[in-house]
């Protein structure tokens, strides 16, 4: 890996605080209260234009996702002229208490309607939260309000501003701590959030 | 006489909550409105069967209640604005926060 920096975003959690050594390592912020991914993403992102970063990489803490690829992701960003990878999962976990024929209609549906609003330049899984963007992107990008779990309406944005994607298959793992803030009632918002994302994007798209 | 009364005590309770600062000036607007339109429908009466007549009630005074759902969408409508607001100013104020947390560690670290 490059010279880097990891920034550790603890959003309110209840069950346990970041360890000294944790801190001695990397920088870390506490919000006092749970704020949501949103505004997680736009704390790293406002640090990372503020202080010149070339690429941003986001990674869940619980383990899912394999961040030894991220070289590979950075590679692609520094050599294919790309400004937005998304590590796109074989398997999600995010809807794992409902049927997972549920979950795929689901994922099928984002992924369809992000097609269709961005033509056809929004990727496959539009529901990740492991990417890598450089900074340039992550400027564009940080100028819109984020929602709670942003992924969806991050990548629209991406393609509609024509940034450069490329799509990174990974393997899924299991969560290896925690347990996703994602229930029934919150999945069921994240899907009423997603529709008024498409109907505000198509009003946008008719107002010209 | 005693319509107009209930309006302006109504009216003064209200001016006392903004005095004593329990509520923010600028979302009691709201209320004043519904008070003034209340207080019109309960003087003016001829109000009330035309709002009837024109909306298609049948029964008069029911318009009275059809009023006040009006109004009181409308103040839900802008206390929900005005969380909105205060919410991205919170938003916009852990952002702050957390960037010159951030920046101080970054000063930290250069340092050591």
């Amino acid at each position: 890996m490059p010279s880097s920096t990891i920034l550790l975003l603890d959003d309110g959690s209840t069950d346990g605080a970041i360890s000294a050594d944790t801190a001695a390592t990397c920088l870390t912020i506490r919000l006092p209260s749970n704020y949501g991914i949103g505004v997680c993403t736009h704390v790293a992102f406002d640090h990372a234009i503020a202080h010149g970063y070339d690429y941003i990489c986001r990674v869940d803490a619980d383990g899912q996702h394999p961040i030894e690829r991220l070289p590979e992701m950075l590679n692609m960003l520094a050599m294919d002229g790309v400004d937005l990878v998304v590590g796109a999962r074989t398997l999600t976990d995010e809807f794992s208490y409902v049927d997972p024929i549920l979950r795929r209609m689901v994922r099928a549906y984002f992924s369809i309607c992000a097609r269709l609003l961005t033509g056809n330049a929004a990727l496959k899984d539009v529901n990740t939260g492991f990417f890598a963007l450089t900074g340039e992107a992550a400027d564009r990008l940080n100028r819109y309000q984020l929602e709670r779990y942003p992924e969806p309406q991050l990548f629209v944005r991406a393609a509609r501003m024509g940034l450069r994607m490329k799509l990174f298959s990974v393997e899924r793992r299991d969560r290896l701590y925690g347990s996703s803030s994602l229930g029934l009632g919150s999945a069921l918002k994240m899907i009423y959030r997603f529709n008024v994302l498409v109907l505000s994007e198509v009003m946008q798209r008719s107002d010209g | 006489m005693i319509k107009l009364a209930i309006i302006i005590a109504l009216a003064l309770a209200l001016l006392v909550l903004v005095r004593r600062r329990l509520i923010y000036v600028d979302l009691t607007f709201p209320w004043f409105l519904a008070l003034v339109v209340l207080g019109f429908a309960s003087v003016f009466e001829e109000f009330v069967t035309t709002v009837a007549v024109v909306v298609g009630i049948y029964f008069e005074p029911l318009s009275v209640v059809f009023i006040s759902m009006f109004i009181l969408l409308a103040i839900i409508t802008t206390v929900l604005i005005s969380l909105t607001a205060l919410r991205r100013r919170q938003i916009d104020l852990v952002r702050h926060l957390a960037a010159s947390e951030l920046a101080a560690q970054e000063r930290d670290g250069d340092e050591s």
